[in-house]
């Protein structure tokens, strides 16, 4: 039998998990789950938008496992810790060099003040914030030549934002925005503080009666020009544009499971680079 | 090994300035036992100041992702080559914020030419060669690495 409450969660999941990445459903008391990223970059944008086919000779390839739980602390909040693995295989010309270990870890909270559906006419809102630690090592600490052992920013990053969605039958529309604000960094002789950067995360899902949900997300994000030494570094700003696919398998009353394809379309991107990917993930959940 | 003096370069980094080309060209053969550089420079800039101008000439094929050579020559106002410098090269990439594992290495070859090894330039994208050629002045050119 269809349960909406239930697919509202398992819709939001498979898209809006910028800051919130393991989230509650309505009924879920606290769950762990894993997620499983391989990624390929095909592509990348220059700092004018023009799109470039992968150099020849040139590969890498991005590998992530995310385990993070999530427990509710109030009927309406819910706070979640994501501990990142992080893996790169890079090969330029006649190097080739694979590094990897503890990614940056996340610490992230929401609060629904009214949840999707409760009202027909206002849809449900959240406010979402997150910090993310520079636990990971940061490429110019990576041991290769090549930073294949990066896996991390090397700065502490805050987040918030606000998230509305709203069911229509067995359709939910979703849409939350995100503002990061990222700790300078100074390495050797250079001190770059990025801008601010603005996250647009829009999702539509079905759900069927057989509680599979489908999904859509599109997320754009876009960030000024950085500041290095105290002056701005012109041609710096970065726009990306990731389109996601997911479906959610309902295992049992406590388990569900996710696949989802992710692809940086070249269409439109500034200073980014384009990939595709799969993703998996595995949750449990305590009702 | 052919190189081409430089006096040659200097005409062509002035020409490289003044009609905006600073793109890599190969016009050298490739030399089995000494890095060979590209005629045209890929990059010009003045140093904070402007007492120094920094000429930096990629590999005859260009710059290309993963580990370059390229030669920096330094000249002053007077169009002077400037021997003597410690020169040190930080390659960074100010849309990601962040720099690269190697540091580069950087050889005094006289006539104001320095050749730096290990330029790590790892992923496409709009990179930063930020020399510093004394405490106060530097130097910042810019590549892009498609």
């Amino acid at each position: 039998m269809l349960s909406a409450p239930h697919a509202w969660g398992q819709a939001c999941c498979a898209g809006a998990s910028i800051v919130t990445p393991g989230r509650l459903g309505l009924h879920d008391f606290a769950l762990v789950g894993t997620q499983l990223h391989a990624s390929a970059l095909v592509g990348s944008f220059d700092a004018f938008g023009n799109y470039a086919p992968r150099a020849p000779g040139t590969v890498e390839d991005d590998f992530e496992q995310d385990f993070y739980g999530a427990i509710r602390v109030f009927r309406r909040g819910q706070i979640a810790l994501l501990v990142p693995l992080v893996e790169t295989i890079r090969r330029a010309g006649t190097l080739t060099d694979a590094g990897g270990g503890l990614g940056d870890i996340n610490l992230s909270a929401r609060y629904d003040f009214l949840y999707a559906g409760q009202s027909r006419y206002v849809p449900g809102i959240g406010l979402l914030a997150g910090v993310t630690f520079p636990t990971g090592v940061p490429i110019e600490s990576a041991s290769d030549p090549l930073g294949a052992g990066a896996t991390g920013i090397g700065a502490f990053q805050f987040n918030g934002g606000i998230a509305f969605e709203q069911t229509f039958g067995p359709w939910l529309v979703a849409a939350s925005s995100i503002i990061a604000a990222r700790t300078s960094r100074t390495v050797g002789v250079v001190s770059e503080t990025l801008s601010p950067q603005l996250s647009i995360l829009t999702t539509v899902a079905y759900v069927t009666r057989r509680e599979i949900a489908f999904a859509l997300s599109a997320a754009v994000t876009y960030e000024g020009d950085a500041t290095i030494n105290g002056a701005g570094a012109d041609n710096s700003e970065r726009l990306t544009v990731a389109l996601t696919g997911g479906v959610t398998l309902p295992i049992s009353d406590t388990w569900r499971a996710q696949f989802g394809l992710t692809w940086n379309p070249p269409l439109a991107g500034i200073n980014t680079p384009a990939g595709a990917g799969l993703v998996w993930t595995l949750v449990h959940a305590w009702l | 090994m052919l190189r081409v003096s430089l006096d040659r370069r200097l005409a062509f980094a002035a020409l490289a300035v003044m009609t905006g080309l600073c793109g890599c060209s190969a016009s050298q053969p490739p030399s089995d036992t000494a890095p060979t550089f590209a005629v045209t420079p890929f990059g010009v800039a003045a140093s904070t100041s402007g007492a120094y101008t920094v000429t930096m000439y990629g590999p005859v094929l260009g710059v290309a992702q993963g580990l370059n050579t390229i030669e920096i020559v330094v000249t002053d106002e007077q169009t002077k080559p400037v021997d003597g410098l410690t020169i040190s090269l930080v390659p960074w990439m100010p849309a990601m914020g962040h720099g690269t594992s190697a540091t580069p290495q950087i050889g005094p070859q006289g006539s104001g030419r320095y050749v730096a090894s290990d330029v790590a330039l790892i992923m496409p994208g709009e990179w930063q060669l930020r020399a510093a050629l004394t405490t106060d002045e530097d130097a910042v050119v810019t590549v892009e690495l498609p």
